[in-house]
C-alpha cells in the first residue's frame, strides 16, 4: 500500500523537463533576493544546500525560495548524481526525496551516513510518503527532519535556517 | 501488351504517389506536433518563471495580472497550476487558486458539464485542488460518469479539504461496479484519517465481498486505529478472504486490545488465515501469544511454521526460549528444524 501516492510530473504530466544549465528564478548569488516573510529566524545566508529531487516543479520551488533567502543551491535529479555532487562539494545541508529513479532515498541516506566525510551533513527528507513507518525509518536512519509533500516553502526555509544555526 | 505495360506503369506511379504522400503526411504531422510541443514547453517555462517570481511575495495582485496575461493559453496554464498545486501547500496555494478563479474557472465549468468525455476528464483532474462548493452538484454528476472520469473525479475529490468530498467518494464506491472497486484505494488512501466515518458506515452496509476486503485493507494501510473494533467484528465472517484481511489489518494496527480477535483467528480452520494471524501476533509481541506461536510451530503448513518462528524471534528472550524447547523435542522433526533455523538466525544477529 505504500506505493499509493501521486508523483508530480509523472508520465501523464506535460511539464517540460529541465535541461542541465537551465535556470529558473533569481540568480544563485541571491542578489535579487527580497526578504521573505520568515525574516524573524536567524540568518544562514551563503550556506550551500543540495536538493536531491527528481520532480522538477518541487525542485524549482525549493530552489527559488532558498535562493531568495540567500542560500547557494545545487540540485540533482537522481540519486547517483546527488551522491556525486555531495562528495565533490559537501553542502551544509541536503534535502532528499525518497522516491528517486534508480535508487531509493533510504539507500542514499544510508550511503551518506556510511561515508565519514558526509555523515555529519544534516539530511532533511522531503517526501509524499506520509506513513508513520517511513517517517520513523528515515529518522532512525539519520535524517534530522521529515517534511511531507505538498510542502510549504516558507516552513521549509524556516526549518532549514533553524537547523543550520543550531536552534532547532 | 502495350496496354498491359501502361497499366503496370500507372499502378506503379500511383503506388509511388501514395507512398510519398503518406510519408509527407507523417513528416508534416510530426513537424506540427513537435512545433506544438516546443511552443507548449516554451510557454510553460515562461509562465513558470513568472509564477515563481510571485511566490513569496505578499498579496495576489501579481497573480491576477499573470492570470490575465495567460488566460488565452488555458491548457498550458492548467498544467502549470496542476503541477504547482501538487507540490505547494500553505499560503502560496492561495495564489494558484486566485489565478485559477480568474483565468480558468469559466473553462473548468464548461468542461465539467461538457458532452465530450475528454473535457470532463480534464476538469476532473482539477477538482481536488480548486474545489468550489458552488460546483458540488456538477462534480457529483461526474461520479456517475463512465469509469475513467468517475475514478479520476474520485481521486481528485479526495485531495480536496472539503468535508463534502468524503461522503461523495463513499457513495460512488458503494454504488459502483465491483470491477472498479480497487481503483478507489487511491482515493481512500488520499483521504487518510478523514476516511474514518465513511469506512465505518460502509462496513455496516451489505457490500460485495471484494468491496468489504478493500475497506478492511485500507484501515490497516492508512492506518486508522479507531476502526480496529469495527474490523475485528469481521473475525468470524464466513468468507476466508475477509478473515485473512482482518488478520492482516489487525497486525498492521498492532493494538494490544486486538489480541483476543487475533488469538481467535490463529485457531481458524483455514491455514492461510492462521498464517496471517500468527504473523500479526508476532508483530504484536504480546507474551500472551507465546503459547499460540509455539503451537503454530507444529503446523503442517510451512508458512504457519515460518511466521511462528519470526513471531517468536520478535519476542526476545521468552520467544528464543520457546524456540530452544521446540528445537530439542524429537516428536515433530519439521517443527524442530524450523525452531533450529530460528535459533541460527538469532545467533547470527547476536540475539542468542
Amino acid at each position: 500500500m505504500g506505493g499509493i501516492s501521486s508523483k508530480p510530473n509523472g508520465p501523464g504530466s506535460r511539464a517540460p523537463r529541465k535541461k542541465k544549465g537551465d535556470t529558473i528564478g533569481p540568480s544563485p548569488d541571491g542578489r535579487s533576493a527580497t526578504p521573505g516573510p520568515d525574516r524573524a529566524v536567524p540568518p544562514a545566508a551563503g550556506k550551500s544546500i543540495l536538493i536531491i529531487e527528481d520532480d522538477q516543479t518541487t525542485q524549482h520551488i525549493i530552489r527559488h525560495f532558498l535562493e531568495k533567502n540567500g542560500f547557494a543551491v545545487a540540485s540533482a535529479g537522481d540519486a547517483e548524481e546527488g551522491l556525486r555532487q555531495a562528495r565533490n562539494k559537501p553542502p551544509a545541508l541536503i534535502l532528499l526525496d525518497l522516491m528517486l529513479p534508480g535508487m531509493s532515498g533510504f539507500q542514499v541516506l544510508s550511503r551518506l551516513k556510511q561515508d565519514a566525510a558526509l555523515a555529519p551533513i544534516p539530511v532533511v527528507i522531503i517526501s509524499s510518503l506520509t506513513q508513520e513507518d517511513n517517517v520513523i525509518k528515515a529518522l532512525t536512519a539519520g535524517a534530522v527532519d521529515y517534511i511531507t509533500k505538498p510542502l510549504s516553502p516558507i516552513v521549509l526555509v524556516t526549518k532549514i535556517k533553524l537547523l543550520l544555526t543550531g536552534r532547532s | 501488351m502495350k496496354l498491359y505495360s501502361s497499366l503496370v506503369l500507372v499502378s506503379f506511379l500511383g503506388l509511388v504517389a501514395i507512398t510519398v504522400g503518406l510519408f509527407l503526411t507523417i513528416i508534416v504531422r510530426r513537424t506540427i506536433v513537435q512545433y506544438r510541443e516546443r511552443e507548449f514547453a516554451a510557454r510553460y517555462r515562461e509562465i513558470e518563471v513568472e509564477l515563481l517570481k510571485l511566490l513569496g511575495e505578499p498579496g495576489v495582485d501579481g497573480a491576477l495580472a499573470l492570470a490575465d496575461r495567460y488566460a488565452k493559453f488555458p491548457h498550458v496554464l492548467t498544467d502549470v497550476l496542476l503541477n504547482y498545486a501538487r507540490s505547494l501547500w500553505g499560503g502560496e496555494r492561495a495564489k494558484l487558486s486566485a489565478i485559477f478563479d480568474r483565468a480558468l474557472r469559466p473553462h473548468f465549468r464548461s468542461d465539467l458539464s461538457s458532452r465530450r468525455i475528454h473535457r470532463r476528464l480534464r476538469a476532473a483532474r482539477l477538482i481536488g485542488f480548486f474545489y468550489d462548493h458552488a460546483d458540488a452538484a456538477v462534480i457529483q454528476s461526474l461520479l456517475r460518469d463512465p469509469p475513467i472520469v468517475r475514478l479520476a473525479a474520485a481521486n481528485a475529490i479526495a485531495q480536496s479539504p472539503s468535508t463534502e468530498a468524503v461522503p461523495m467518494i463513499f457513495r460512488a464506491f458503494e454504488t459502483d461496479d465491483v470491477t472498479n472497486a480497487h481503483a478507489y484505494k487511491n482515493a481512500f488512501f488520499s483521504l487518510q484519517v478523514r476516511a474514518e466515518n465513511g469506512i465505518r458506515e460502509a462496513l455496516r452496509k451489505p457490500l460485495d465481498l471484494e468491496k468489504l476486503e478493500i475497506l478492511i485493507e485500507i484501515v490497516g494501510a492508512i492506518p486508522i486505529f479507531s476502526l480496529a473494533e469495527d474490523v475485528a467484528a469481521f473475525a468470524g465472517h464466513p468468507d476466508k478472504e475477509i478473515r485473512l484481511r482482518v488478520a492482516r489489518t489487525l497486525g498492521s494496527l498492532s493494538l494490544p486490545d486486538m489480541l483476543p480477535a487475533l488469538l481467535r483467528l490463529a485457531r481458524d480452520e483455514a491455514w492461510e488465515v492462521v498464517a496471517q494471524a500468527v504473523k500479526s501476533l508476532g508483530r504484536l509481541g504480546s507474551p500472551e501469544a507465546l503459547d499460540v506461536l509455539t503451537q503454530a510451530l507444529f503446523s503442517r503448513q510451512w508458512h504457519v511454521r515460518y511466521n511462528a518462528r519470526e513471531g517468536l524471534l520478535n519476542m526476545g528472550e521468552a520467544g528464543i526460549a520457546r524456540l530452544d524447547q521446540v528445537a530439542r523435542q524429537t516428536l515433530d522433526r519439521y517443527a524442530a528444524d524450523m525452531a533450529t533455523m530460528g535459533l541460527v538466525d538469532a545467533a547470527s544477529k547476536g540475539g542468542a
